[in-house]
């Protein structure tokens, strides 16, 4: 078993939210298509389209491929990749593909039961092992000190997405949706 | 007295699991964990599946369709209703929109249900196994209960969805049949059919029962002796016929017990509230005091409940576990 160091809570902190970033940004280029409509019933069936496309078929590729398969395969996320970490089993071999389902869905639901103290046990844990972690027999270790990039990468994604939403608050509050709307809750039939 | 003529000993009384139960789960706080697993367990939202519509429009979608803008000025002077530009707006959707997406929901529902089955199969299993550990003298860990409980995986989700579903498939289409048929038949045939369906009811109702009781033993037999989901369903059968009143005087304590102490907190949330709003226009400073305590301890109440509600389910699984333990070379081999 190679000797890397146990990833602690920080770091692996950092590297869960540049996932999250990741796996939003289908969402929020989503939003700008969606908010771009020309009229309410318009962007209506452009949320459908979404919902259809997009929001249902992720929450299968999150579940079933993003987290467990990628795991299973190379032992790391996207996230986990730009931060130099790794998720192996004791022996530092990968996880098979049940064990890395496990851990990824029923394993973090298992960590944030009580408000996410099984998350917080890396802190605390000698091993720097969470709750999810000693529940598939894994752990996280880092294989690169690359937490600079994995900041850069993360501040780059969070702010060309932030600008994306900004545009498509605008796209509604400027545009002619909402002068659909109000004009429909003012009417007097409504 | 003689001694044949004394009634036999109770296999458990209900003070000596209490004892030995709290013991276990005061000493043990990974116990807990798992039973707030195990408490959060099936919650399943069912997503409404859209309707089909029928629709007159071609199937192929137009890539961006142009709907037909009703003003309501319009609407007005046609007397037409405000929702009818929205009737007209679904109706446009082409259909294999509506299929697909309602395709999608069911298989999110599908899934998500399989994954809470799978998830409380596990909880329930590393919760029995800690607490065999801890009756066994050790300290249960999360590592090596969950692992214990893998192994189990497969039987216990079996023992958690297959028997509830046949009863319920079986009983629906014998029930729903009979009931069908009594639109058909004369009226005296009628009364016999419905006298049969109230009593296919109480059958079904006396199966329910006994599955769930089966289901606790059932349970154990699975993760501590290493049975298969049917063989432990079985054998649990045989165990809770013999000890059905044993095992419903448990069951009822150990309900009356967990509402008694969750009850607590509510109790002392309403009367802050209560107190609060009943002091509202005399005492006003009274008031404010009042409610603001019971906004803080509503907050509190909220992880305490919680949990609670992890104690008392690694409680109740305690209670459980040891009288299976007590029994299982009596009845269970």
């Amino acid at each position: 078993m190679t000797n890397y160091r146990p990833a602690g809570f920080w770091i692996r902190f950092l590297a869960s939210t540049l996932d999250w970033v990741i796996l939003m940004l289908p969402t929020t280029l989503l939003a700008l298509y969606i908010t771009n409509a020309a009229s309410l019933q318009e962007l209506l069936y452009r949320l459908i389209i979404a919902v259809i496309i997009w929001w249902v078929p992720s929450a299968f590729f999150t579940t079933l491929v993003y987290g467990p398969w990628f795991i299973s395969k190379t032992g790391t996320t996207l996230g986990k990749y730009f931060s130099g970490l790794k998720v192996t089993n004791d022996e530092g071999q990968n996880l098979t593909y049940k064990r890395a389902f496990f851990r990824q869905n029923i394993g973090y639901a298992f960590s944030g039961s009580l408000f996410g103290l099984g998350f917080l046990a890396v802190a605390k844990d000698p091993e720097k092992l969470g709750w999810h972690d000693k529940a598939t027999g894994s752990r996280v270790v880092i294989t690169r000190t690359l937490w600079p990039l994995t900041l850069l990468v993360f501040v780059i994604l969070f702010s060309l997405q932030g600008y994306f939403w900004s545009q498509a608050i605008k796209q509604v509050t400027t545009g002619p949706i909402i002068k659909e709307v109000t004009q429909f809750f003012s009417s007097p039939t409504f | 007295m003689d001694e044949h003529n004394l009634p036999p000993k109770p296999d458990w009384t209900i003070s000596e699991l209490y004892n030995k139960s709290w013991k276990i789960v005061k000493n043990n706080p990974v116990l807990w964990i798992f039973g707030l697993a195990v408490a959060a367990g099936v919650g399943l939202n069912f997503s409404n599946v859209d309707r089909i519509f029928d629709s007159d429009t071609k199937n192929s979608l137009p890539a961006t369709p142009s709907f037909q803008n009703f003003t309501n000025g319009q609407s007005d002077a046609l007397g037409i209703s405000a929702t009818a530009p929205w009737t007209n707006f679904l109706s446009q959707i082409p259909t294999w929109i509506w299929v697909t997406l309602g395709i999608e929901l069911v298989a999110f529902v599908i899934f998500a249900l399989a994954i809470s089955i799978v998830s409380s199969a596990w909880a329930n299993g590393s919760l029995i196994s800690g607490i065999d550990a801890a009756l066994e003298g050790k300290k249960p860990t999360i590592r090596e209960s969950s692992e214990k409980s893998f192994k189990s995986i497969k039987s216990l989700a079996w023992l958690t969805v297959v028997p509830g579903l046949v009863l319920t498939l079986v009983a629906s289409l014998v029930l729903g049949t009979l009931a069908a048929f009594t639109a058909f038949v004369p009226s005296a045939v009628k009364v016999i059919l419905i006298i049969v369906i109230i009593l296919l009811g109480l059958v079904t109702y006396y199966f329910a029962i006994y599955i769930t009781l089966s289901r606790i033993w059932a349970l154990r037999m699975v993760v501590l002796d290493g049975k298969g989901g049917k063989e432990a369903l079985f054998a649990g059968y045989r165990v809770a016929k013999k000890k059905t009143w044993s095992m419903i005087g448990l069951g009822l304590v150990n309900t009356i017990a967990s509402i008694m102490v969750a009850l607590v907190p509510i109790a002392i949330l309403g009367l802050l509230f209560f107190g609060g709003f009943a002091f509202a226009k005399s005492v006003t400073v009274l008031s404010t005091i009042l409610i603001t305590l019971a906004i803080t301890f509503g907050i509190l109440a909220v992880i305490v409940l919680m949990l609670l509600g992890g104690i008392i389910t690694s409680f109740k699984a305690s209670t459980w576990t040891i009288a299976y333990k007590r029994i299982r070379n009596k009845y269970a081999s």
